[in-house]
């Protein structure tokens, strides 16, 4: 990695200009409805300036207070996984030549343009991460995930407001990101003065980042940049942790404990969590023909674990009970994950404390699960 | 155990016109297609598209290496299946596969072979047959055991009566239910892994039926000695995709569609019987 | 030519028992040969013995009208059949019938039931044998009614 340079609030706006000159479609935060949203941007302007979030189980506000960061909130609601898995896309069209018969199958190919993300968090870094498990590092490739993540242009920001739904550092990423970037940024706000330490981890990176130019860091602002840093790390680390010791054993051990009934009797089955996780990958498919009989298309949609033909066989579903499914997404993100990828599927992102309606939060439901299976143990 | 490695266009079917559909009992049928040279394995499945109806996924139950004539029997449960049935030859359907790990073959070399199938779950089975009885030198005794639900819902019949003719396999088929003029067995099927006298210490037991047939015949067949390693069954989960991208046929650690639908005792024990699972 | 307590001790259902214990039995039993269709036992006659299955098949059966003779489980070579000798009012609660040429070794229920009370260590290794085969029975026509192959099962 090259060594930090600084950048004002002006040589971010040349960032954006400079990465749309070369193709890119850049997507970063924007507030919209009283939420921290990724969409398309081309100027500074469009970033969430001053806005802060505050997030505890079953909750997430925002307020401003004038200053003028732009990456002063922690997560939104959604994350970067709808621009590499679209919620809802047509995987191929097809149609029969009306003089012989004969069916035609074009598959949909994914838009060929150029992505960059601006202000992914170290968690979201994590998750593409993972998710790269599952579609790019198996024997067999999505060849439509692939070719979104191939030219992918990450411009990474250190997190400097931490909520305390936030445990990346149980997860053992964050809230620095130390690797899978192109650019890094840490925004610094102190004593009037707003500015950038910026890192390059690419030779994409490190090109980006000499034509948008930059200045030295002097000994005084990497000390406030290291302040930023390390604030934030003390920030999760205070924040309650997800304890990951022993748990395929506990999820395993715990497979038909009375919990996930009592867990149950607060989920609403409503599948936001999967809906907010950003290493969450399940999706669905609907095939469809028009009038005429004559085309065809199928169309891929995220599903979650939580429907009620997420499992279905002949007959009904195997896990028709609520119960049951509860314990299907958190063993799998926790546990069988481990098994199936060599890892946990959680980044400790929060987002899945943040926006379930009844405040669940895995963090304690694991801690109860660990005092059950102690008192079962005595 | 084979892993065959699909294609990379692999969630997009291709057409692919069907040879011949043949009625093999009143609710299942067998659907021909040629797909050219083919890596199927005995175990393997393919995910079979009817054009604006869906996918679902069938195993394959005859596979001519040479020809490239794949053979799918399917059970008219509705939905899809439906819609298949009503297909003539000529008649395009979206092929995608094949999928999946197969059976053990290897493992079974020198070994006595003992099949345990239930309903449409011979189906899956049935390339096991016909590679062992093919390579009848590979192996030790062949031996089937098949339940069905009625005389009417046995499969392939003439082809079990020819085998069991010449010699080559022993079948021991028991129905469910049945009126006077039925002159075979008649019960549940896992009694018999008792009373076939192999000897179960050199022996690979392959196992396909409803979920809890096959756990009524692996409690049977670990009484009679047999290890978790040589006893194999096929899983039925929700399977979508068949590559491991949509996540449905989840079963614990296991995604079905890739590291299944055959799997080990061993592999599975942790996780079947288990409620909801 | 085999006596009846080696037939006995090679059959599944008495294995590995105390040869005294066999020797009592086969006092109590002869051959019998069913041709094909002769019945075995039938419903509310008198239950006298059980029979060990030696080669052949047999069917359980109930005449159950409209429907007419409804076959509920087959059983052959290394099976035995009955156990309404047991327990009274000693009388059969199904028919059974065989469907090939069926040799068997009848064993006295009458005779049985006296040599069990005198020795009751040996009535209850009788009984653990019968009680296993009734437990086997019970799962599989659990199993059975279950209907496990129906469509949408």
């Amino acid at each position: 990695m090259t060594e930090c340079r600084k950048w004002n609030v002006e040589h971010l706006q040349t960032l954006l200009d400079v990465l749309n000159a070369q193709g890119y479609c850049i997507y970063g935060p924007q507030l919209r409805s009283d939420a921290v949203v990724y969409g398309e941007i081309d100027a500074i302007e469009q970033l969430p300036a001053g806005w802060h979030d505050q997030q505890s189980a079953g909750s997430y506000r925002m307020d401003s207070d004038g200053d003028p960061q732009l990456f002063g909130y922690a997560l939104g609601p959604q994350s970067w996984r709808k621009y590499l898995q679209p919620p809802r896309e047509r995987l191929w069209s097809a149609k029969t030549n009306t003089d012989t018969q004969a069916i035609t199958v074009s598959e949909s190919k994914p838009a060929g343009k150029k992505m960059a993300f601006l202000g992914i968090r170290a968690c979201e870094v994590h998750a593409i991460d993972i998710q790269d498990d599952v579609f790019l590092n198996g024997t067999i490739q999505d060849n439509r995930y692939a070719a979104r993540r191939e030219n992918l242009f990450l411009v990474a920001v250190n997190c400097g407001h931490v909520v305390s739904t936030c445990f990346c550092t149980s997860m053992g990423e964050g809230p620095k990101v130390d690797a899978g970037f192109d650019l890094c940024l840490t925004e610094v706000y102190k004593n009037g003065e707003h500015f950038f330490a910026v890192a390059a981890a690419s030779d994409c990176g490190r090109s980006v980042l000499q034509v948008c130019g930059s200045a030295k860091l002097s000994e005084s602002d990497k000390r406030l940049v290291t302040k930023v840093e390390r604030d934030a790390r003390l920030a999760v680390e205070q924040n309650v942790q997800l304890n990951t010791e022993g748990i395929e054993q506990l999820f395993y051990n715990a497979s038909d404990s009375e919990y996930w009934q009592e867990l149950a009797d607060r989920c609403l089955s409503c599948a936001n969590c999967t809906m907010v996780c950003p290493s969450c990958f399940c999706s669905n498919t609907t095939d469809s023909g028009d009038v005429s009989g004559r085309k065809f298309e199928r169309w891929q949609q995220w599903d979650s674990c939580f429907s009620a033909d997420f499992s279905y066989l002949h007959g009904g579903s195997v896990r028709a009970s609520t119960a049951s499914r509860y314990r299907q997404w958190l063993s799998h993100k926790l546990a069988s994950w481990q098994q199936q990828f060599g890892r946990s599927g959680c980044v400790g992102c929060g987002r899945c404390v943040s926006w379930c309606p009844v405040g669940i939060d895995l963090r304690a439901e694991v801690q109860a699960l660990r005092l059950r299976s102690h008192n079962a143990d005595d | 155990m084979c892993t065959v490695q699909a294609h990379s266009h692999s969630l997009v079917p291709t057409p692919t016109p069907i040879l011949r559909r043949v009625r093999e009992t009143e609710d299942v049928f067998s659907v021909s297609i040629n797909v050219g040279e083919t890596s199927a394995e005995p175990g393997q499945f393919n995910m079979l598209t009817v054009f604006g109806a869906g996918e679902i996924p069938i195993s394959i139950s005859a596979i001519c290496k040479a020809s490239g004539e794949t053979v799918h029997t399917v059970r008219n449960v509705g939905g899809v299946s439906q819609v298949m049935a009503q297909l003539r030859a000529g008649d395009e359907i979206g092929v995608r596969g094949p999928f999946g790990r197969g059976w053990p073959i290897d493992a079974a070399i020198d070994k006595n072979v003992l099949i345990v199938a239930g309903g449409i779950g011979l189906v899956p089975l049935r390339p096991v047959l016909q590679h062992c009885l093919s390579h009848a030198g590979h192996f030790r005794d062949i031996v089937l055991l098949y339940g069905a639900r009625t005389p009417e819902d046995v499969l392939f019949r003439d082809e079990l009566a020819v085998w069991e003719q010449q010699g080559r396999l022993k079948v021991e088929l028991s129905v469910d239910q049945c009126d006077p003029t039925w002159q075979g067995n008649v019960g549940v099927i896992t009694p018999f892994i008792a009373r076939q006298q192999i000897d179960f210490d050199n022996t690979v037991a392959m196992v396909c039926g409803p979920e809890i047939m096959m756990r009524f015949a692996c409690d049977e067949l670990r009484r009679q000695g047999l290890a978790e390693a040589s006893l194999y069954l096929s899983m039925e989960r929700n399977m979508k995709c068949g590559v491991g991208f949509c996540g449905h046929c989840q079963l614990g650690p296991h995604f079905v569609c890739k590291g299944g639908p055959v799997f080990s005792l061993a592999e599975l024990s942790p996780w079947i019987g288990r409620a909801e699972l | 030519m085999q006596t009846i307590e080696q037939l006995l001790a090679a059959h599944p259902f008495y294995l590995d028992m105390k040869p005294e214990y066999l020797a009592e039995l086969a006092a109590c039993a002869q051959l019998k040969v069913f041709k094909a269709n002769q019945k075995l036992a039938t419903v509310d006659q008198s239950a006298d013995a059980f029979y060990v299955i030696r080669s052949g098949r047999v069917a359980i059966e109930l005449e159950t009208p409209p429907r007419g003779r409804i076959t509920l489980q087959t059983l052959s070579t290394g099976e035995v059949i009955g156990w309404s000798w047991l327990f009274p009012p000693y009388r059969w609660e199904f028919d059974v019938r065989a469907i090939d040429t069926v040799h068997t070794v009848a064993l006295d229920g009458k005779c049985l039931r006296g040599k069990c009370n005198q020795n009751l260590e040996m009535g209850w290794d009788l009984m653990q044998r019968f009680s296993r085969i009734m437990a086997a029975r019970i799962k599989a026509t659990r199993l059975q009614i279950l209907d496990v192959y129906r469509a949408g099962a």
